[in-house]
């Protein structure tokens, strides 16, 4: 990953250009408004409380969804690696399941629950879900069989043997699941607030379609760059704190 | 028992195995590399089960492993999400001591492998040397009835590998606990061990069967004694032949 502090010179003189170039008149101003104008919609959204409205109303749902998926996932991850019963039922049927683009099931989920905030938990969720699911069970499944051994030996059985021994062996892979699941919880949630919301980035992004303020939609898609940066750096540090021989070893 | 992997048209590790060992004794099994000595060692653990035959540990049949055979692997197995007192601390928790005993008991063989002042180093941050004694000292912590030690420190260098020898030595002299190591190294055999046997190339069986007569407590000067070499240069000769015959097989 680009660290964050290295992408803002190039950052600050692509905004210089492009403000230099819409003053020149070559840009046209009111479909691509200069950075400047973008600030002061930024401004503006900030100071109305709709900016923070947004904000609250996006991250709620993908760090919900986020959770769940990452939850759910490793779940069905250890189900689908250790147990008959979900290596030959569960397996199949999921595997169908991921090799649907996240984001067709969207008219679907909303035809199933509705226009409302759970069906926008459950398309982040379902994006974050395949990807955990996935690097858990390849994880799991390819646990060094001396780990094991070697547990077991010691009098490690069971539960324990899962908590102790299993799931930390497999946390890099799971660790990496998570990761891509940040990027399509962030993709799947867009879609879901575009689709019909009453706030949210994603929502802001086409209302401001409507309304004809390009100024605030790229406001509204600067800040969801912004979230999603902030959000895997986050992630990041987060798991080197917590988590910290799987980011030895990768 | 004989072992043999991928059914019956499969390779055969070994065939007709058999030996006892009593406790308290230290036996070394000697073989060319790559006749079936970890295999041997993985059905004493109960890692797999023979083809034919069968494991008894004081008379019970031994069907999947348990923390009556503590394992030392060749490559450490231990783990990096655990603290080097961590690592220690499983086998006493597994068995029943509270939190705090555990503790104690990982501390006192922290000490006693040489390694104060790295209780709560991760194990990426350990040298070759420092990775075995945590082994041992884990190994140890879980009390087990059987030790089982696959070529432990074959991955040493020299002048560790004789440190961690004599650190063994001096351990089991102490504890005779029941030993079962296998090993290609003659010296090391003959060191450590009440008892040698010696296997075949693959498919491995015991070709020969020696008593290590020499007085403990030993140290490594006992290898540059004169007492050792008619036995050093008996098994020399045989271990060469087997190896020779493994490296023919091969062509
Ligand atoms: N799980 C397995 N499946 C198939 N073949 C195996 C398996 N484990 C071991 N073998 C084969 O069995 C034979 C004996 O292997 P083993 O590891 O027991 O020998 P070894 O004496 O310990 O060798 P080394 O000196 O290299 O450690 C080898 O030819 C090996 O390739
Ligand atoms: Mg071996």
């Amino acid at each position: 990953m680009v660290k964050l502090r290295q992408s803002v010179l190039p950052l600050a003189l692509v905004a210089v250009l492009w403000e230099v170039l819409a003053h020149a008149g070559l840009l046209n101003m009111s479909f691509l408004p200069p950075p400047t104008k973008i600030t002061l919609a930024l401004l503006e959204m900030g100071a109305s409380g709709e900016l923070s409205t947004d904000l609250i109303m996006s991250v709620t749902r993908a760090l919900g969804g986020f959770l769940a998926g990452t939850v759910v996932g490793v779940l069905l991850g250890i189900g689908t690696a250790r147990t008959s019963l979900g290596r030959y039922f569960l397996l199949p049927v999921l595997q169908s399941l991921r090799s649907i683009p996240s984001i067709a099931i969207l008219p679907f989920a909303i035809l199933l629950l509705g226009l409302n905030e759970v069906s926008k938990y459950f398309l982040v969720f379902w994006g974050v879900f395949f990807p955990v699911w996935v690097n858990s069970h390849i994880g799991i499944a390819g646990v060094d069989t001396q780990y094991i051994w070697a547990a077991r030996s010691l009098g490690v059985q069971g539960w324990r043997l899962l908590w102790e021994v299993v799931l930390p062996a497999a946390v890099p892979l799971i660790v990496a699941g998570m990761r891509v699941g940040i990027g399509l919880a962030f993709l799947n949630l867009v879609a879901a607030e575009m689709s019909g919301a009453s706030a949210g980035l994603g929502y802001r992004v086409s209302a401001s379609h409507l309304v004809f303020r390009p100024d605030k939609m790229l406001a509204a898609l600067a800040a969801l760059s912004l979230l999603g940066m902030a959000a895997d750096a986050a992630f990041g540090l987060l798991v080197k704190r917590i988590l910290p021989w799987s980011v030895d070893r990768s | 028992m004989s072992i043999r992997f991928g059914g019956i048209e499969g390779l055969t590790a070994c065939t007709r195995v058999e030996f006892e060992v009593k406790p308290g004794e230290f036996v070394v099994v000697l073989g060319p590399s790559g006749c079936g000595k970890s295999s041997i060692l993985y059905a004493v653990a109960g890692f797999i089960r023979p083809t034919e035959g069968l494991v008894l540990i004081d008379g019970t049949e031994v069907i999947e492993p348990s923390a009556d055979c503590g394992v030392m692997f060749q490559s450490h197995k231990l783990f990096p999400w655990k603290t080097v007192e961590e690592n220690i601390a499983i086998g006493p928790r597994m068995r029943g001591s509270s939190n705090i005993e555990a503790r104690r008991i990982s501390r006192a063989l922290i000490h006693r492998v040489g390694l104060k002042g790295f209780e709560l180093a991760h194990i990426s941050e350990l040298s070759g040397g420092m990775t075995q004694r945590v082994n041992l000292a884990r190994t140890l912590a879980a009390d087990p009835k059987v030790i089982l030690l696959d070529e432990p420190f074959a991955s040493l260098d020299s002048q560790t590998r004789i440190d961690m020898q004599e650190l063994l030595l001096s351990i089991w002299e102490n504890s005779r606990k029941t030993v079962l190591l296998v090993t290609h190294d003659i010296d090391e055999a003959l060191l450590l061990a009440d008892r040698i046997l010696l296997l075949s190339s693959r498919p491995g069986s015991v070709v020969g069967r020696f008593l290590v007569p020499y007085a403990r407590p030993r140290s490594t000067s006992l290898l540059s004694s004169g007492q050792v070499l008619e036995l050093k240069s008996k098994l020399f000769t045989l271990l060469r032949s087997e190896q020779r015959k493994t490296t023919e097989n091969r062509r």
